[in-house]
């Protein structure tokens, strides 16, 4: 008699288990479908979605790619150092070098700007690539600025 | 002889005990067959239930976002296409390069268009040269400044300024330009949409605020009376 009963016991949990979770898997899907439908109705907006993503992606890209903004900085620093009598006459701006050509009328202006320059602090490297002298145009100097 | 013996194992007493001892096994087999039937079974429907709701939790959470965007980024998609189209922009480009050409009272000597080549599998440039005559090199580098903030999306990849006779400067400019194929597939209907992170959205907006082109906003006409050709 207790076999008949336990096994009459097992038996009900065991169906009552499976009916029920029979039930719950029919309404997920059933949920599911509904969500399907949903998103369907809406797949401009996932359009949208892929699309603002994969430009954003690309966009990043090309930013990080290499440019002269800051070298557009650097002549910016540079031009702000120049004094009197001290003129820029060539700028050449390649990505992570400046290049600019100084002509000055007398070497103390030429120091005074070189001065300016190095103590502001703001250049990783400054090289000094010729320095030309002639009596009837005076000083040319040319710098390679590295920020 | 035989006779005996089957008496002898069939005795009254194990005869009445074959009964519930045959229904004890039988019950008890049966027993054994539901619950390792039944178990395996609920076990499968347990992992059913779960990989279900889990779907069911991603097509949600897609759900959710697609509705935010349906009505958050409304003019955004056509920011992101002016700044990266489908086509070379470079036509867009000379036009912006001119305005602020224009803006900077800056003579445009020569602008030209060359070096197309391929960044990656997707993504394409070419190369604007133009020569200007700048007044001094402000005004160089505000016209190089206004590319920063302008759309379609260039980058600046070099600048040559070099004094001439009579101290006019005469500038060379080299400027990328870029455009890439759209995205021709979307994800899988359960695969869960990626939302946008702070940065882009910031980015996002950025992309947004740049100046568009003018020829890519066409301003609404007002309706006017069809010209009669037969009159």
């Amino acid at each position: 008699m207790v076999v008949v009963v336990f096994f009459l016991v097992v038996g009900l949990l065991v169906l009552g288990s499976y009916f029920l979770l029979s039930y719950r898997i029919n309404a997920s899907t059933a949920n599911q479908e509904s969500l399907k439908n949903q998103i369907m109705a809406l797949e401009q907006s996932e359009q949208k979605v892929v699309l603002i993503q994969d430009r954003l992606a690309k966009i990043k890209e090309i930013k990080a790619s290499s440019n002269i903004v800051e070298e557009i900085g650097t002549l910016e620093r540079v031009l702000g150092s120049v004094g009197e009598n001290v003129v820029i006459s060539q700028v050449e701006l390649k990505p992570s070098v400046a290049k600019v050509v100084v002509n000055a009328g007398s070497s103390i202006n030429l120091t005074r700007f070189l001065g300016e320059l190095t103590s502001s602090n703001s250049y990783s490297k400054v090289v000094m690539e010729s320095l030309d002298y002639s009596v009837t145009d005076g000083y040319e100097m040319s710098l390679s600025i590295t920020k | 002889m035989l006779k005996d013996i089957s008496k002898k194992i069939y005795s009254p007493d194990i005869q009445v005990l074959a009964g519930p001892v045959v229904l004890l096994l039988l019950f008890g087999f049966l027993t054994i067959v539901l619950v390792k039937n039944g178990y395996s079974r609920i076990t499968a429907q347990l992992n059913e239930l779960k990989e279900s709701s889990q779907v069911e939790e991603s097509l949600e959470g897609k759900l959710s976002i697609l509705k935010k965007v349906s009505t958050t980024f409304d003019g955004s998609s056509s920011s992101v296409l002016v700044a990266l189209p489908e086509e070379n922009p470079g036509v867009q480009l000379i036009s912006q390069m001119k305005l602020y050409a224009a803006d900077n009272v800056i003579p445009l000597n020569r602008i030209e268009m060359k070096g197309l080549s391929d960044v990656s599998d997707t993504l394409t440039k070419i190369q604007i040269i133009s020569e200007f005559e700048p007044v001094d090199y402000k005004s160089a580098i505000s016209l190089l400044r206004s590319f920063q903030s302008s759309s379609p999306i260039s980058s600046l990849d070099s600048l040559k300024v070099e004094t001439m006779d009579g101290g006019v400067l005469i500038a060379e400019a080299e400027i990328s330009v870029y455009w890439s194929k759209l995205p021709t597939e979307l994800p899988p209907l359960t695969e869960a949409v990626k939302e946008f992170t702070s940065d882009e959205l910031v980015f996002l907006s950025e992309i947004s605020g740049l100046s568009q082109p003018q020829f890519t906003i066409m301003p609404p006409s007002s309706p006017s009376q069809r010209e009669n050709l037969f009159n």
